[in-house]
């Protein structure tokens, strides 16, 4: 298979031409403004294919600390993660009783931390953001 | 009719409606589709009259309305009812059915200058001495709205919330969550907490529903008018102050929660000074992640509505992508306490 330009060059060679070539001769301004989500879509894509996998092991693992008792699909971390998170929110829905409230709050603020820093880069994670 | 017209089939109908309405003297002189108002269909409208130029805005229902959005016939009472209130808002005319499209009601507005996009208003160098007017002016203005009962005006034509508006926004939101495609546990844990935190019920009054930096229209002297009504409805006065807040309309001024205009507690004083009312800053806190919880969920709902080919605009997309904002600062904002 051929590797290179690998997929994310690809994106951030598309997310370039949008911003550096498209845009700026774009008269209308509602299709300008989408020119520029495009150009962020792309590039946020290029980072999140780069941080996918390691990723989603991580909180994979921590879910499977969380939840010992749920049988999840060997080898597969998306399926995996699929059935532990449909869990996690059935319990949760439930009002059922969860072992380890801190850990559970730990873990929900690494995953959306996680997906922030490739979805949302300039997103301020710190917890003290109104100073 | 002049040609600076994006659909002449439309203007033509426009100015015989218009004709009908204000007298022969009225010709449309040039008409072009409005953006913003993601939700609503806009058209700026150009008028020449026996008196002189006049500009006016046409709002029309969305071809897919939004759950829990108004219809234009509910929102031309409300804004009548909220202008009566002393709000400022651009008065609103000719509620009428099947000019823009047949079914689809619509009515006129005043144009009214300003700056409504939340980016510039909190940012902009030359708004610097609008947004030192502007705490006091909404807070002034938000009171206003919030003088409007179901008693004081029994027949607005908005529906009672069932148990209350915790309960019932609760409901809504549950709803909401329910309808999600795939699990979002940071959601659920918000709720959870939502449902053994929720206040306790508090009178009903009219509450503009959508309060936030994006829906002022800004001039140098600071608010000119209050827009977009579509998602009125009765409620308690600390869920317009919780939505305002929301991290969302701040724009990157993270410092001033209150709609990136200033803190918490000024608006909150600002508007016991306008209302005569305290509101408690714990409830606010709640309708605030109640808010979070709401708009993740919202902005889930409308990355959906451009994968069911509902929607064609990147725009859903991309909102779609940001929803983990909102779930993050929903878990902070209930870390932290209010």
């Amino acid at each position: 298979m051929q590797e290179r330009p690998a997929p994310r060059a690809v994106l951030e060679a598309l997310a370039r031409f949008l911003l550096e070539e498209l845009q700026p001769t774009v008269t209308d301004k509602r299709l300008a403004f989408r020119v520029l989500i495009a150009a962020h879509l792309a590039s946020t894509l290029a980072a999140e294919l780069e941080v996918r996998q390691p990723h989603a092991a991580a909180e994979l693992l921590r879910l499977r600390a969380l939840l010992p008792d749920v049988a999840v699909p060997p080898a597969d971390t998306g399926a995996a993660l699929r059935t532990l998170n449909a869990a996690l929110t059935d319990r949760l829905r439930r009002g059922e009783a969860l072992p380890d409230d801190a850990a559970l709050r730990a873990h929900l603020r690494s995953t959306l931390s996680d997906t922030l820093s490739a979805l949302s880069p300039r997103f301020d994670t710190s917890p003290d953001i109104e100073g | 009719m002049a040609a600076s017209v994006h659909d002449k089939a439309l203007a033509g109908r426009v100015q015989a409606f218009l004709q009908e309405a204000r007298g022969r003297d009225v010709q449309v002189v040039a008409m072009a589709p409005l953006a913003g108002g993601a939700c609503q269909e806009m058209h700026r409208v150009e008028l020449s009259t026996a008196n002189g130029p006049l500009r006016l805005v046409l709002r029309s229902d969305a071809r897919l309305p939004l759950p829990a959005s108004l219809g234009r016939c509910e929102e031309f009472a409300v804004v009548q009812a909220a202008r009566a209130a002393g709000v400022p808002t651009p008065s609103v005319h000719h509620l009428t059915e099947g000019l823009v499209r047949p079914g689809a009601w619509a009515y006129f507005m005043d144009w009214v200058d300003g700056e409504a996009i939340g980016r510039r208003v909190v940012k902009a160098p030359e708004l610097a001495r609008a947004r030192q007017q502007l705490p006091e002016q909404l807070a002034q203005a938000l009171a206003r709205v919030h003088t409007v009962t179901p008693e004081s005006a029994p027949t607005l034509p908005l529906r009672q919330v069932l148990g209350g508006p915790v309960q019932g926004g609760l409901a809504f939101v549950r709803g909401m969550l329910d309808g999600l495609r795939e699990p979002h546990p940071a959601l659920e844990y918000a709720f959870r907490w939502l449902v053994a935190d929720a206040p306790r019920e508090a009178p009903s009054c009219l509450l503009h529903g959508d309060f936030r930096t994006g829906n002022f229209l800004v001039t140098a002297g600071g608010l000119a008018a209050v827009l977009d009504w579509e998602f009125a409805r009765w409620g308690t006065p600390a869920e317009d102050i919780g939505w305002l807040c929301v991290r969302d309309w701040r724009f990157g001024q993270n410092a001033l929660p209150a709609g990136g205009l200033t803190s918490r507690e000024a608006f909150l004083e600002a508007y016991a000074r306008a209302s005569g009312h305290r509101v408690a800053p714990q409830a606010v806190h709640w309708w605030e992640v109640m808010g979070n919880v709401r708009w993740a969920a919202g902005s889930v709902h409308q990355g959906e509505r451009y994968l069911s080919g509902e929607e064609s605009d990147l725009e859903y997309v991309a909102i779609a992508r940001r929803a983990p904002e909102m779930e993050w600062e929903a878990l902070r904002l209930l870390e932290q306490g209010g």
